[in-house]
């Protein structure tokens, strides 16, 4: 269960393969409209490879792959910061329509739409910042207006619709669909630590939205489960490519007529950050399997690999600078682009602190 | 049960009547008598040796029903620790490397418990350095005399036989001139001598080889060849399945949380994060442990990571055992309060970890030189 087996390191090294014909960290150096740039590339993986479609079932039209392809996919993603909407897409939206498909003939449509490669997503936490007119008993397929603002919303440029779950009391969240491109949507851009993931404001005055219907389970609540294990997963490939970095440089760079690495300092550095990530790989792959194969251990098990894989890629990311010296300080090495996807990236749910806390209290009880 | 049941299944019953549930009660670890007992125990039910050839007793399983094996074992305390070396290493290695003879003198008694072992390898002057190691063997008629001091012999002084790392040929260099020898431990001219920890116990030992006679059939595998066997033996050490690698004075995340609650400090804030976190991080270094067994089991992947797995885990044990000392309150107690003796036996073990058994710095340069590449 937890080594790789043939085929899922053949999926890792196409997926892989994939992604390096579209996508070059450099290119965030460059002013490029990353947003608009994750979409594209969002929409090219889906012509040749159906990622929409990897984890919906196959009874409505995916490939009803697991969340153990998912991860694999995941840390693809992370090893180059690539901006395709993975973790919105396949850990939010994605399983948003599956679940709600049964019951909606226009979340059904959209789903199609998704898999087809037409229509791109973002996605809201759940929010009561938003009034919806006519109100809280709006039935699904109803078109309604909202109100109000969805703050720090990710991959929302380059996306088609915004999927928001607006909350109602105690009753489980309402979601609603929105075009993006309509006058009652202003996008006000914020400044983001995070250069792969810019995050913006969105102002609804009176924009039209349809309701699709009531999210239930994990999916009603901040953080789905697969998007936190999607965020593990890039969080681990965020960490392998800071040491592989690291590596690269200790063997390259000459001080004091030998490569750094032979440098006992420099060497052990490498050796606790390889230690760093193996476990965090190794607990990201145990969740990824424990989801498909053993859900009641699945929730803490995702809990523990976001807190671990987390903390790991902020601890390596600042690592792999060490092991640069100067030159990783510098704007122009990408060293930096992934320090700050690191750090970014443990915001997104919380922080280490109240993650601490929530796995004290599950423990402790 | 009935005997159609996996041995998964019957392992786990075996051990609901045998084994204790994770839970330290008290700070001794088990004797050898209560080790061989247990293993005879296990052999005579047919659950011994998952990985152990079957012509000697074992049962040879599968990758997967060893995954399974190996989980059931993760469950409950088994009093084995002092014949592991024999089940993990050394019988193993006579299995591998031995001749006919050897493997039928030895495969069997070892995973029943009849012969426990330990491993002469490091000297006064030899430990991280072990390829420098002096102890030497002579030929002589009918065999070899052997002369030397080995130094940090675990369980030397309760050990049937010993897998002994003598320079055969003194023109070669380091660890091109060194031979294994199985070595009974009873054989004239040797001497065993406790040595002391900073704990109070005795684990292990000098050992003083006086001019010993080991006859030829003691030699492993080919002259010469020792340290392709040491190699294997350092690999097979975190490979093998079935059998729990940490030291009984330490402490797992369930003796520590009942030793924080009998302290009062469950609900302090910084304590609370703590323990969340050593779960985390206990449940990382094992994943990862376990992952270099299936890994192994499997064919493939790197053994080598086995060094990540050991250095990890030594630094989850270390930090558990300085927040079990540090709610301790005090640094004294009376002779019957378990909680604290157990804490002040963690805390005193705790250095030996980044030591024993290839120091932390060692496994980091095997670790950035053969995993990584980096240059020596």
């Amino acid at each position: 269960m937890l080594a790789q087996t043939d085929e899922q390191r053949a999926v890792a090294e196409s997926v892989r393969g994939m992604l390096d014909r579209q996508w070059e960290v450099r290119a965030l150096f460059e002013d490029v409209a990353v947003g608009q740039a994750g979409a594209d590339i969002w929409r090219l993986l889906n012509r040749d490879f159906g990622l929409a479609g990897l984890v919906v079932p196959v009874e409505l039209g995916g490939s009803g792959a697991s969340a153990v392809e998912l991860a694999i996919v995941a840390e693809e993603f992370g090893r180059t910061l690539c901006p395709a909407p993975l973790l919105t897409m396949l850990g939010s939206a994605v399983p948003m329509l599956v679940q709600l498909a049964p019951g909606s003939p226009l979340a059904e449509e959209m789903l199609a739409r998704v898999d087809g490669g037409e229509l791109v997503l973002a996605c809201a936490a759940p929010t009561d910042q938003v009034r919806i007119d006519p109100g809280a008993d709006a039935v699904p397929g109803q078109a309604v207006r909202v109100e109000g603002v969805v703050p720090a919303l990710i991959a929302a440029a380059g996306a088609d619709q915004l999927l928001l779950p607006v909350r109602r009391g105690g009753s489980p969240p309402q979601l609603l669909a929105l075009n993006l491109a309509q006058p009652g949507v202003t996008t006000i851009p914020l400044e983001s630590l995070d250069l792969s993931r810019p995050h913006v404001d969105l102002r609804l005055d009176s924009a039209s939205a349809v309701v699709l219907g009531a999210l239930t389970g994990d999916l009603a609540g901040e953080a789905p489960a697969l998007a936190r294990l999607v965020v593990a997963a890039e969080a681990v490939g965020v960490s392998a490519t800071a040491l592989a970095i690291a590596v690269e440089y200790a063997k390259d760079r000459v001080a004091f007529g030998r490569p750094i690495g032979s440098f006992q300092a420099i060497k052990h550095r490498c050796a606790n950050m390889l230690i760093g990530l193996e476990q965090a790989r190794s607990l990201v792959r145990y969740a990824a399997w424990a989801v498909a194969h053993d859900p009641p251990t699945a929730a803490i098990a995702i809990d523990e690999a976001v807190w671990f894989a987390n903390e790991t890629s902020i601890q390596l990311t600042a690592d792999m600078i060490r092991v640069l010296g100067g030159i990783g300080f510098t704007w122009e090495h990408e060293a930096h682009l992934y320090y700050r996807r690191a750090r970014a990236a443990s915001l997104l749910f919380g922080d280490q602190f109240s993650r601490q806390e929530q796995l004290a209290a599950g423990l402790l009880s | 049960m009935s005997r159609e049941a996996g041995v998964p299944d019957r392992l786990r019953e075996f051990l609901a009547r045998h084994a204790s549930s994770p839970g330290r009660d008290s700070i001794a670890e088990a004797t050898v008598e209560e080790a061989r007992r247990f293993q005879r125990a296990l052999f005579d039910a047919g659950l011994a040796g998952p990985a152990w050839p079957r012509e000697f007793g074992g049962l040879e399983l599968g990758s997967e029903e060893q995954a399974a094996y190996a989980a059931e074992l993760d469950e409950v305390l088994v009093p084995v620790s002092p014949i592991t070396l024999g089940l993990t290493v050394c019988g193993p290695a006579v299995l591998e490397f031995g001749t006919p003879e050897q493997r039928e003198r030895h495969g069997l008694a070892t995973l029943r418990g009849d012969q426990v072992w330990c491993q002469l390898w490091s000297e006064p002057e030899a430990g991280s350095d072990l390829a420098s190691l002096r102890t030497k063997a002579t030929p002589v008629p009918g065999g070899w005399k052997v002369s030397g001091t080995k130094l940090w012999t675990s369980g030397a002084h309760f050990s049937d036989f010993g897998l002994l790392l003598a320079r055969t040929e003194p023109d070669e260099p380091r660890h091109r001139g060194l031979s294994m020898f199985i070595l009974e431990m009873d054989t004239p001219g040797v001497t065993v001598r406790p040595v002391r920890q900073m704990t109070g116990d005795s684990e292990f030992n000098e050992v003083f080889l006086d001019d010993v006679i080991v006859p030829e059939g003691a030699l492993l595998g080919q002259r010469a060849a020792g340290w392709r066997i040491v190699t294997w033996m350092m690999g097979q050490e975190r490979t093998s399945v079935g059998m729990q690698l940490r030291h009984p004075l330490m402490l797992d995340w369930s003796d520590l949380r009942r030793l924080v609650g009998d302290s009062g400090r469950e609900h302090d804030a910084l304590v609370r994060g703590r323990l969340a976190a050593l779960h985390v991080r206990e449940r990382a270094a094992a994943l990862l442990n376990t992952r270099v067994q299936q890994q192994a089991a499997a064919g493939g992947g790197s053994i080598l990571l086995g060094s990540a797995a050991k250095v990890a885990e030594g630094a989850v044990m270390r930090d558990a055992a300085e927040l079990a000392c540090a709610v301790m309150g005090s640094p004294s107690w009376s002779p019957d309060d378990v909680s604290k003796a157990i804490s002040a036996g963690a805390v005193l073990q705790s250095p030996g970890l980044a030591i024993g058994g290839g120091t932390d710095e060692i496994q980091l340069n095997t670790l950035g030189e053969r995993v990584l590449g980096l240059p020596r």
